[in-house]
């Protein structure tokens, strides 16, 4: 008799891009990353509702565990399933990469996307048409519109200095027309934030809430040197979420860190994302 | 004083990433030790982050002196605040990251 397929189950209803959204995403990792060579399920039949952005963490492992461990998810949809066709999470399913062939016809979602680090001329043309160039979206000024194009060119410009990884960059969005809301998510999959932190500080940084806290404050960075002076990008997103009613989110390893007008929120996860989540959300733009 | 717009160096508009950010470096490298005057224009440019500026602009001033460089190179942000704060920026921490690295060599001079 074949045995039967593993199964893992998120029972959640609502699954929203806090830390408790991402914890579900990675104890899925977790899970997944115990086969090898296998199909697994990823049972969300009983989610009504999950923010599109998860989808960037939620691709990004599913991704990690075919290419490290060649386990390959079969996933139960429920309600949600609306959301990954309409935001491009269907294609990438299906194969079809970043070419999504089903329409968004409520004009919320921006689509799911991966790049590799070198696309930086793909990604602001992305950032550009798929992301401002959404009709969503035609009441946001200009001005607000180029600046925040930016700060997400300077997050993705950060993962290439410090991710230490070529696998590529996750990167998804949604626009909540009657919250006013915005919300922009990175993921990349490389060493994360407390590695080349530790190094840097030779110890004196030991964990993975510090090490974020340390990322985006003052003119800290662990740049080479040869690429000039740093520490500006993350300093410069979170004082700009500060000034506009915003929060940015960062996971990397175990922490978690929230930070929003002027404190920062700190969480610690059961278990480590094996890489780095930038979440950026803007209100009342 | 020639002008040579970022666009024209690195051969896109994008100016985003360190490696470009380098490429300038070295275009205004090479005409500071010809001799020249050089402007640097942001015309054209469609996105510049911090990280650009830091490897092209920041570069500069951690290599060369303020005197030098005040004198030498012009930069144009083509009257973009944002891109005008980068700039700034990168100055503040390319010449106190000189003005640090030299501070460093005279410590450990003196501890020998």
């Amino acid at each position: 008799m074949p045995q039967a397929r593993p199964v893992f189950n998120i029972n959640d209803r609502f699954l929203e891009a806090d830390n408790r959204g991402l914890a579900r995403i990675i104890d899925f990792y977790r899970f997944a990353s115990a086969y090898s060579n296998t199909w697994i399920t990823l049972d969300l039949s009983r989610c009504q509702h999950m923010d599109a952005n998860l989808c960037a963490p939620l691709l990004a492992v599913i991704e990690l565990v075919k290419t490290q461990k060649r386990v390959r998810t079969f996933m139960e949809f429920g309600d949600i399933v609306n959301v990954f066709y309409r935001n491009g999470m269907m294609s990438h399913l299906q194969g079809l990469g970043n070419n999504n062939e089903y329409e968004d016809e409520r004009e919320s979602t921006i689509p799911l996307k991966k790049f590799d680090q070198a696309d930086d001329e793909i990604f602001c043309n992305y950032v550009a048409k798929d992301f401002f160039g959404h009709r969503g979206l035609f009441k946001v000024p200009k001005k607000i519109k180029d600046a925040l194009a930016e700060h997400y060119a300077e997050i993705f410009t950060n993962v290439g200095i410090h991710a230490r990884t070529d696998l590529p960059v996750y990167c998804c969005g949604q626009y909540f027309p009657q919250k006013n809301v915005l919300k922009f998510t990175l993921v990349d999959l490389g060493v994360g934030f407390l590695t080349p932190i530790q190094e840097k500080t030779t110890g004196g940084i030991d964990n993975d809430n510090d090490a974020i806290i340390w990322a985006t404050s003052d003119f800290n960075t662990t740049k080479d040197e040869s690429l000039g002076p740093g520490g500006t990008g993350l300093k410069l997103l979170k004082e700009y979420c500060y000034k506009n009613n915003g929060s940015l989110h960062i996971c990397s390893g175990k922490g978690f860190v929230n930070m929003l007008n002027n404190r920062a929120l700190e969480f610690r996860m059961p278990h480590p994302f094996p890489g780095s989540i930038i979440n950026i959300i803007i209100r009342k733009i | 004083m020639s002008t040579y717009r970022i666009t024209d160096i690195i051969d896109s508009n994008v100016a985003i990433s360190p490696k470009k950010g380098l490429r300038v470096f070295d275009f205004v490298q090479q005409e500071l030790q010809k001799g020249n005057n050089v402007t640097i224009s942001f015309e054209g440019v469609t996105n510049c982050t911090s990280a650009f500026c830091n490897s092209f602009i920041g570069k500069l001033f951690m290599t060369h002196s303020v005197e030098i460089l005040n004198s030498n190179l012009s930069i144009d942000t083509v009257g973009n605040t944002r891109w005008q704060s980068k700039v700034e920026s990168a100055t503040t921490l390319g010449s106190n990251k000189r003005v640090q690295d030299s501070l460093k060599d005279s410590y450990s001079s003196l501890s020998v």
